[in-house]
């Protein structure tokens, strides 16, 4: 199960031509058809943004709000080559990996010797929805490590489900180019699971 | 590279669309057993899409409006404020502060490069992005017309500040700033960046050319100094552009941008616990006509006024902000902190 945005990517043949024409006319300038746009864009961005951040980031509000903002200041950029909601997605994941890498920033001083789980015994024996939110976290915080091309792809592919090709066509970059960022960004998740062991013990193996 | 370092994202795309044939689902099997990141892959995409279900819907009409917010109208509700009192301006930083404006205005003549759409938005859209942004075709930068500059941002030219008194020289380091070639060793009519403290409400006279052939300095206008204290805002540099907005508000005190700046730094010094200051800033904010941060600003007034002790005119910010937004996302922290100040 893969989480999609409810914009244009997943919507049926009707919808998206809809939103095309919206999107032709927002490009043009008209401040109606923008309003519209956000306003048919904006659930799926919002949910995006609040999941590659986490909802209760304290710089949540201001992510969403920079993203729904970047939509707009984008727009005359648009060239039709992928779909609006991808467009919208890949502006909230470049959004969110900034914010992300500040954060990092921001807290490159943070004694990160202490631990929480220190505290709470093994990790073992820690609860499914504990070792869910600490996996989401490991991708959060990679989101402000890597290289921003690699963080956007992870992103779309890991947070919001994309397809290799979806996110060729959302980053506008060939899909041999996106396989070898995902495959980049996948080796700092192996590094990471190395470093973090527990990461991965809860993980299910398919028969 | 190892085997497990081909990963077969195909066949995960596939297994996501359950269009899988029975053969690369053995395949996807194979690998999913030996591979770690695979299986950890396919775990935290669902661990997101939980998530992602799990989440509150937000007041999207707020969100939008916000984003607009140069398009909205101007609006002014009635919002009781206390006694504007201005912060000092320069608290005896003079060269602080012009060397901030200096590096302000180089940062600017990037950041407003992609900005010649929607004039009203621009100076806030320019800005929140940090660097260049990747997004797909570029629009081609449209150079800056001197005579396509809003009457109210006058041009004033910028001192040249004492290289030592900059505090943080760093500078958007993504961001190619072009450098406007100067006339070497010409006495120049120099303003000064700073005005005194009373005399900051009447914006300073303009600096004309030194000769017709030799232009003024680049001079910095309030949606370029706006854009540029808003870049250093976003990469963290606090200090700095709480100076380059309090230069903004000093240029150019009726500007559009520097009503918003009155939020921004509002939100600022709260957060730097200077809450009596931040007050002054937040109501000033509101008893302007701008809209796009009225909610923000109104809870963080709220918080200003908690810090200070001042229960009753907190519980009155609280009231209004549940009465102009009930929607609001702060709904929640109102009511919360409502009942706490009229519990005994």
């Amino acid at each position: 199960m893969a989480f999609r945005p409810s914009t244009a990517a997943s919507q049926t043949p009707e919808l998206n031509s809809e939103l095309d024409a919206l999107m032709r006319e927002a490009v043009s300038g008209k401040t109606e058809a923008v309003a519209r746009l956000l306003k048919t864009l904006a659930p799926g961005m919002i949910r995006s943004a609040r999941v590659m951040m986490g909802v209760a980031h304290a710089d949540i509000d201001d992510v969403v709000q920079q993203s729904l903002i970047a939509m707009v200041q984008a727009l005359p950029n648009f060239r039709f080559e992928c779909s609006p909601g991808h467009f919208a997605s890949r502006i909230v994941a470049w959004t969110c990996v900034n914010a992300r890498r500040r954060v990092q920033h921001r807290t490159a001083h943070i004694d990160s010797s202490v631990e929480l789980e220190n505290f709470d015994g093994p990790a073992a024996n820690t609860p499914d929805p504990v070792m869910a939110n600490r996996r989401r976290e490991a991708i959060r915080e990679l989101l402000g490590e890597l290289p921003p091309e690699q963080a956007e792809s992870l992103a779309l592919r890991f947070v919001l489900g994309f397809s290799l090709p979806e996110v060729a066509a959302a980053t506008n970059a060939p899909v041999n180019t996106v396989r070898s960022r995902i495959r980049l960004a996948k080796e700092a998740v192996r590094r990471r699971i190395d470093a973090d062991p527990s990461l991965a013990e809860s993980l299910e193996v398919d028969e | 590279m190892s085997s497990l370092d081909l990963h077969p994202d195909e066949l995960l795309d596939k297994a996501a669309k359950g269009t899988l044939t029975e053969e690369e689902s053995l395949r996807l099997s194979a690998h999913m057993k030996l591979c770690t990141v695979c299986r950890f892959e396919k775990q935290v995409r669902a661990d997101f899409a939980e998530e992602a279900m799990a989440m509150p819907a937000m007041d999207l009409d707020s969100l939008v409006s916000r984003a607009l917010a140069g398009h909205a109208s101007n609006v002014n509700d009635e919002v009781p404020v206390a006694t504007p009192i201005r912060r000092a301006t320069s608290r005896n930083a003079a060269p602080w502060i012009a060397a901030a404006v200096m590096l302000s205005t180089m940062a600017s003549f990037a950041a407003v490069q992609f900005t010649d759409v929607w004039p009203a938005a621009k100076a806030v859209l320019a800005s929140l992005l940090p660097g260049e942004p990747k997004f797909p075709a570029p629009a081609p930068s449209k150079p800056i017309s001197r005579r396509e500059e809003p009457a109210s941002t006058r041009e004033v030219a910028i001192a040249e500040p004492p290289v030592a008194a900059v505090e943080e020289p760093q500078l958007q380091p993504d961001v190619e700033v072009p450098v406007k070639i100067e006339a070497p060793k010409v006495e120049r009519h120099v303003q000064r960046t700073v005005v005194a403290e009373g005399t900051r409400e009447v914006p300073p006279p303009p600096v004309p050319s030194l000769t017709p052939d030799i232009p003024a300095r680049h001079v910095a206008n309030a949606p370029e100094l706006f854009a540029a204290a808003n870049g250093f805002r976003v990469q963290g540099q606090r200090t700095t552009a709480i100076a380059a907005f309090d230069e903004l508000l000093s240029r150019y005190p009726n500007a559009p941008e520097a009503q918003l700046s009155e939020a921004i730094v509002g939100r600022l010094l709260l957060d730097d616990g200077d809450a009596g200051a931040a007050l002054t800033h937040f109501d000033s904010y509101l008893r302007s006509s701008e809209t796009g941060l009225r909610e923000e600003a109104i809870e963080a007034r709220a918080r200003a006024l908690r810090v200070l002790g001042r229960d009753e005119e907190e519980s009155e910010a609280w009231k209004l902000l549940i009465s102009k937004y009930p929607q609001s996302i702060y709904k929640e922290r109102a009511e919360s902190r409502l009942n706490a100040l009229s519990s005994p």
